[in-house]
């Protein structure tokens, strides 16, 4: 057999002019990984810390009771964590349909030539700074539906049995549902840019073959598009909860701050974010100051929860997708 | 072309002077081509050559893109369905596509038949049942399948799932039946389970088969159309263009010289 002859000098003369950088250049980037993970630890425990004193006096009753009296010091954030909860259902029931709806219409009904720019115009909605829709929810929103809406609201739904319930009351105009469906348009272009994405992933050979055995738009979009893509679209909703449990501006000014759970849709309520962006500079004592923090405490785990599980989703839908 | 072919059946579908463009590049030079029914035709030439570019005509599936545009006619039951406006549904399901990777739908196998069984007629739960029996019958997997019929439609081999999409395009009733290349992702045993699937098939449809596979050719099809850079250069029954092709360019191509 024939000795290959490799040209083995050239390489072996080859001076390694960046080998003095790598070391450096490892650190740097380490530094900047580990500087996150250390801001992410160093919150977590200052929130741990500073909201002790009131978990360890309210106990657990810090999240049952919606008792919260900053004149007698006690303090339970039931109301607070049930808004927050309630304006995101409403934001989710409402946008998460509209969105998809969205997507579909985009990326499979809609012209090719408004494509682009419908697309840019949905995503131009996400670039609003929150504290305009806070403004356009306060000032042109409320006294829409106090004059509008709630009073049609109340007339021909508060009557009804059970569902009556969440229609009761004066039309303030301000309230949960507002609340709820200002963060329903803050929410809708973060899920429908992902959902666009999602199925736009979706193989061309299966809509290809859905189109070719004659399936219209809605056949294909109801029982191919959606059910080969749902994992991510489960993902895109999550990430359009996260912004809604924390959004802070919008909500506030609409939602009316008031501590108290009320079964009506209609009457004011809070957040935990409103809550804290209201009170934090009138937090006189330190156990007061101590709630508060608590319940940032309690926002980032949920909205942990709720991020995590969509991660969890994303890569489950990148795993599953079949070839 | 001077030299006429004699055809023994009326054609189902005959392309005529067909253009297709892709944006500014043309694919698809004045082809013409009949294709008879109940009749396999097979396209073959090299990759590019434009035969998945007809094929995928012939249900103007391509409508789906923006830019693709063709002139020409393409005459179904001497119908041009390159003039059809409007909804092309009726059109795909009278001409039905099985493509070249397996594409069965996340649903169940018994969901993926009775999917587009649903779309065009209103059928009882039993008559559904008797349908998709018999749509994998005729696809030769009901045996394989039966105790399965409600997992996933992915969870079968590639060669199932291939005859799984063949007996979704047959449950349908189409007419006219466009296979691109469905063996290419297929094993030997899969492949002569599909070719046999192909002879019983011709009895009641008109078949056009793409393939890069020489040998499946021969075996399969009646009539075989050779297409080089978007023209369609010879088209005889498979006996002549194999054992004796008038052109230069098909010798070449079936001797294995270029392609």
């Amino acid at each position: 057999m024939d000795v290959i002859e490799r040209p083995l000098d050239t390489a072996a003369k080859r001076v390694p002019s960046g080998l003095g950088l790598d070391a450096p250049f490892r650190w740097l980037t380490r530094g900047a990984a580990l500087l996150v993970v250390a801001a992410l630890g160093a919150m977590l425990a200052v929130l741990v810390i500073w909201s002790w004193p009131a978990l360890s006096r309210f106990g657990p009753a810090f999240i049952v009771s919606g008792h919260w009296n900053p004149v007698t010091e006690v303090f339970g954030a039931s109301a607070p964590i049930a808004g927050t909860l309630i304006t995101s259902a409403i934001a989710m029931a409402v946008g998460a349909p509209m969105a998809v709806g969205i997507a579909i219409f985009l990326n499979e009904l809609c012209p090719y030539r408004l494509r682009g720019p419908l697309g840019v115009a949905i995503e131009l909605l996400a670039a609003v700074p929150s504290i305009i829709y806070g403004m356009w929810g306060l000032f042109v929103v409320a006294p829409l539906f106090a004059n509008h809406v709630y009073p049609v609201l109340i007339t021909w739904l508060g009557p009804l049995p059970v569902v009556g319930q969440l229609f009761q009351g004066p039309p303030f105009g301000i309230g949960m549902l507002t609340a709820g469906l200002i963060l329903a348009v803050m929410v809708l272009p973060f899920i429908a840019s992902v959902s666009r994405q999602v199925l736009a992933s979706v193989p061309a050979v299966l809509r290809e073959a859905a189109y070719g055995l004659g399936a219209t738009k809605w056949e294909v979009a109801r029982h191919v598009l959606i059910p080969h893509a749902r994992r991510g679209l489960i993902g895109g909703m999550m990430l359009g909860l996260g912004r809604a449990l924390g959004e802070t501006m919008a909500v506030t000014f609409v939602i009316g701050n008031a501590h108290r759970i009320s079964a009506s849709l209609l009457q004011p309520g809070t957040t935990i974010s409103a809550t804290l962006a209201n009170e934090f500079t009138e937090a006189s004592g330190d156990i007061y100051l101590s709630s508060l923090v608590a319940l940032g405490l309690i926002l980032s785990g949920v909205t942990f929860l709720v991020l995590l599980g969509a991660r969890y989703m994303l890569a489950r839908a990148d795993r599953k997708m079949p070839t | 072309m001077t030299h006429t072919v004699t055809l023994t059946k009326p054609a189902k579908v005959e392309v005529r002077n067909l253009n297709f463009y892709y944006g500014e590049s043309q694919a698809l030079k004045d082809v013409s081509i009949p294709f008879q029914d109940r009749t396999v035709t097979a396209l073959i030439g090299p990759s590019g050559c434009g035969k998945s570019t007809l094929l995928r005509a012939l249900n103007r599936i391509c409508d789906l893109y923006a830019g693709h545009r063709a002139t020409g006619e393409i005459l179904l039951d001497g119908h041009n369905i390159l003039e059809e406006k409007g909804d092309l549904s009726l059109l795909r399901a009278r001409v039905g596509m099985v493509f070249q990777k397996p594409t069965p739908f996340p649903m169940s196998i018994f969901e993926n038949i009775a999917f587009p069984l649903r779309m065009y007629r209103k059928l009882s739960r039993a008559e559904i049942e008797e349908e998709v029996e018999s749509a994998l019958r005729k696809a030769a997997l009901w045996e394989e399948v039966k105790d399965k019929l409600h997992r996933s439609g992915l969870g079968l081999s590639g060669g199932q799932q291939q005859r799984l999409c063949i007996a979704r395009a047959i449950a349908i009733r189409p007419e006219v039946i466009l296979l691109d290349e469905p063996c290419s992702a297929l094993d030997p045993i899969s492949t002569a389970q599909i070719d046999e699937l192909m002879w019983e098939l011709r009895e009641d449809y008109c078949i056009v088969i793409v393939t890069h596979n020489m040998q499946q050719a021969a075996r399969v099809s009646d009539y075989v159309g050779f297409m080089y850079l978007g023209e369609m250069v010879e088209f005889d029954t498979a006996e002549t263009l194999f054992s004796s092709p008038r052109e230069r360019r098909t010798q070449d191509y079936i001797t294995g010289r270029f392609g």
